[in-house]
């Protein structure tokens, strides 16, 4: 009986030893490397938007459809991507919580109102 | 206590072999994650730099990959992208000969109506180069990574021609703002087609939202060609109503539009769906119909002209540019008064931008030739001094021999974007002996063929030949040569490339996408010109 009580030990032990190394091998680095990458894509896509006149005027004429046509062409950048334009909250532009990463930037519309172009994914 | 040593033995042998099999995947996937940020890198360097040398326009010149303007930071260069377009590869052509003075130039024919001059080799990389671009993004590792480029338009922008409308649909669909020039033969040209009367030049029914209502809209713009009419009724789809008392009557010569604002909370074109107009004029009572675009409206300028002019001799196409925004499908319209010849679309969403062209009418054989020379510019040939290469006269690209010369009634050139002709009453007769250094102009002075310099040209888009043929012309053998016609030629510096464009290291070893250690991917959002690409990159590393 005491050999199966190691051998169930044992293989616990190794199943653990097997999990561990999974969890810490590099495979995880590459989907972050990936992740980093696809970030970097969509904040160059939020500093384009903010700074887009055609954007800025059109929030302006119709905020609605300048927010869904921004959307439209950010999933061209990643499928997953949305954009929303929200107001600061005490001087600050807020950060929504996202599954996987979020930005979020002031810019001025043609009026003069300070507003901010958030991208998360 | 001999099992609970071996148990222990497998165990630490288990670990011991099992570290090898994790140690060796580690290396790979942190290859592999090295990678995924090399393309980023990578890819940051050739759209943010402008290469090496600066102005490179030729790969076989290139040091450094970039494909940044050095003039305009933050853009592509436009030269840059089509250098590496042809760099990627050119389709072959169909080789031809013009005749001028007596004696035989070789010419290529590259499209319906285009040459270039002379019988271009086919440009291969110096395979010098991609070492070069390697070693420049690698270093000492270069013959361990490749790369490759794809660069493709953002926007997929498809015009169509269709009579007196042009039709333009965006992918990904949503409302874009676009600007339309178009050439086109009027109603009062002795080419045009259409009977005296009452035109509908657009149709159009579009939503607006008030509140959570959605409410449809229709209007439907005339003009009017024939004698003075009297409109009885108006239907566009399911919704049929009378025109008020001062809506009802439009004079000879005159453009009216018809609008109604929230007819229906439902679509009364749902589907495909056609308006139609009946009227009454000297005459007696017709009905017109045309198809609905279901987009809100592009501009349409109302008011008379005075009477229209009499159809007699030749009259000139005229270019019109006009704006308008598209419906949320991404699809909009644009009436054209008259018989549309050639379109151009600029389409701008709130970041992503797009361009493309269309023309009417692609057969084999066209009325005249463009002939792109690269130093001196473009020969305006008849069709009939392009000839096959082979022995016989026989038209390039048409095996039926001993076709007669085609009389042209008009010639006229147009550069893209100007909505002024560039010449007009140009004349050329192919009995004429064509002199190549004979510069075209609207003087109507007869001659086989004549040159438009690059300094006329200057930076336009297209160079755009409209041609009437003279109806007294024999028939051709050569199948359908059309009775006017339309020939563009795309001009370099102008547009960057429309299509998607690929470019790989990897082709210096291999024919096709190799297998390796780890492929990254990256990608980004530019402008070139009026285009935006998205640029893929993808990096191989190899063990």
């Amino acid at each position: 009986m005491r050999w199966v009580v190691e051998l169930v030990v044992s293989s616990f032990i190794l199943v653990l030893v097997l999990a561990l190394y999974s969890y810490s091998t590099p495979g995880s680095l590459a989907v972050q490397a990936g992740e980093r990458g696809r970030f970097a894509e969509l904040s160059l896509f939020a500093v384009r938007l903010a700074s887009s006149p055609d954007f800025l005027f059109r929030l302006l004429r119709d905020w609605d459809g300048a927010v869904a046509q921004a959307n439209v062409e950010a999933r061209s950048i990643d499928p997953l991507a949305s954009v929303e334009v929200l107001p600061p909250v005490g001087g600050v532009c807020p950060s929504p919580a996202a599954p996987r990463f979020s930005i979020s930037l002031a810019t001025v519309l043609p009026n003069g109102t300070a507003v901010c172009v958030v991208a998360w994914a | 206590m001999l099992i609970a040593f071996g148990l222990v033995a497998t165990f630490m042998l288990g670990v011991y072999v099992l570290s090898y099999y994790f140690a060796d995947t580690s290396k790979q996937t942190e290859a592999m994650a090295a990678s995924k940020l090399d393309a980023q890198e990578v890819l940051k360097k050739i759209i943010q730099s402008p290469g090496d040398p600066p102005d490179w326009t030729d790969i076989n010149q290139v040091n450094s990959l970039g494909l940044a303007d050095p003039a305009l930071p933050g853009l592509l260069d436009p030269k840059k992208v089509m250098a590496l377009a042809v760099a990627g590869g050119v389709k072959s052509g169909v080789s031809c000969k013009i005749n001028a003075a007596g004696q035989d130039y070789p010419v290529t024919k590259v499209g319906y109506g285009i040459y270039i001059w002379g019988v271009p080799e086919p440009r291969s990389v110096d395979p010098s180069v991609y070492e070069r671009i390697l070693r420049n993004l690698f270093g000492d590792d270069w013959n361990k990574h490749d790369v490759e480029l794809s660069i493709r338009p953002a926007l997929n922008i498809d015009l169509q021609l269709s009579g007196s409308q042009v039709f333009i649909e965006v992918d990904p669909g949503g409302v874009y703002s676009y600007d339309v020039c178009y050439i086109y033969w009027g109603a009062d040209t002795p080419v045009a087609s259409e009977p005296r009367g009452l035109i509908i030049r657009g149709a159009y029914v579009w939503s607006e939202t008030q509140g959570i209502n959605v409410r449809f809209n229709v209007r439907v713009d005339l003009e009017n060609t024939g004698s003075d009419a009297t409109i009885q009724s108006v239907q566009v789809g399911s919704y049929t109503f009378t025109p008020k008392p001062n809506e009802q009557s439009i004079g000879s010569g005159c453009k009216a539009s018809i609008e109604r604002r929230n007819v229906d909370s439902t679509d009364p074109c749902l589907g495909g769906c056609s308006a139609s107009v009946t009227f009454r004029n000297s005459s007696g009572v017709f009905t017109v119909s045309a198809p609905v675009v279901k987009s809100p409206p592009a501009q349409f300028p109302t008011g008379c002209s005075g009477g229209r002019p009499v159809a007699d001799g030749p009259i000139s196409p005229a270019m019109v540019c006009t704006s308008g925004v598209t419906g949320a499908d991404g699809r909009g319209g644009v009436s054209v008064p008259g018989s549309a010849l050639f379109a151009y679309a600029y389409v701008r969403g709130v970041m992503l931008r797009g361009v493309n062209y269309t023309y009417w009418g692609v057969g084999d054989v066209s009325l005249v030739g463009l002939v792109a020379h690269p130093q001196r510019g473009v020969y305006v040939v008849h069709s009939k001094l392009v000839q096959n290469a082979g022995q016989g006269a026989s038209l390039c690209g048409c095996e039926d021999g001993g076709v007669s010369a085609l009389g042209l009634r008009y010639l006229g050139l147009f550069l893209g974007g100007q909505s002024v002709p560039l010449l007009e009453n140009v004349r050329i007769n192919p009995g004429i002996n064509f002199d190549l250094g004979e510069v075209c102009d609207s003087s109507g002075r007869e001659r086989g063929g004549c040159l438009v310099p690059w300094g006329m040209v200057g930076r336009a888009k297209f160079l755009i030949a409209a041609i009437e043929r003279n109806s007294q012309g024999q028939p051709p053998k050569c199948g359908e040569i059309p009775q006017r016609d339309v020939v563009v030629m795309p001009l370099a510096g102008g547009l960057p490339p429309l299509y998607e464009v690929h470019f790989a290291t990897w082709r210096r070893w291999a024919g096709d996408r190799p297998e390796a250690l780890a492929v990254s991917h990256a990608s980004a959002v530019v402008d070139a010109g009026e285009i935006t690409y998205v640029v893929d990159l993808w990096v191989f590393r190899y063990p």
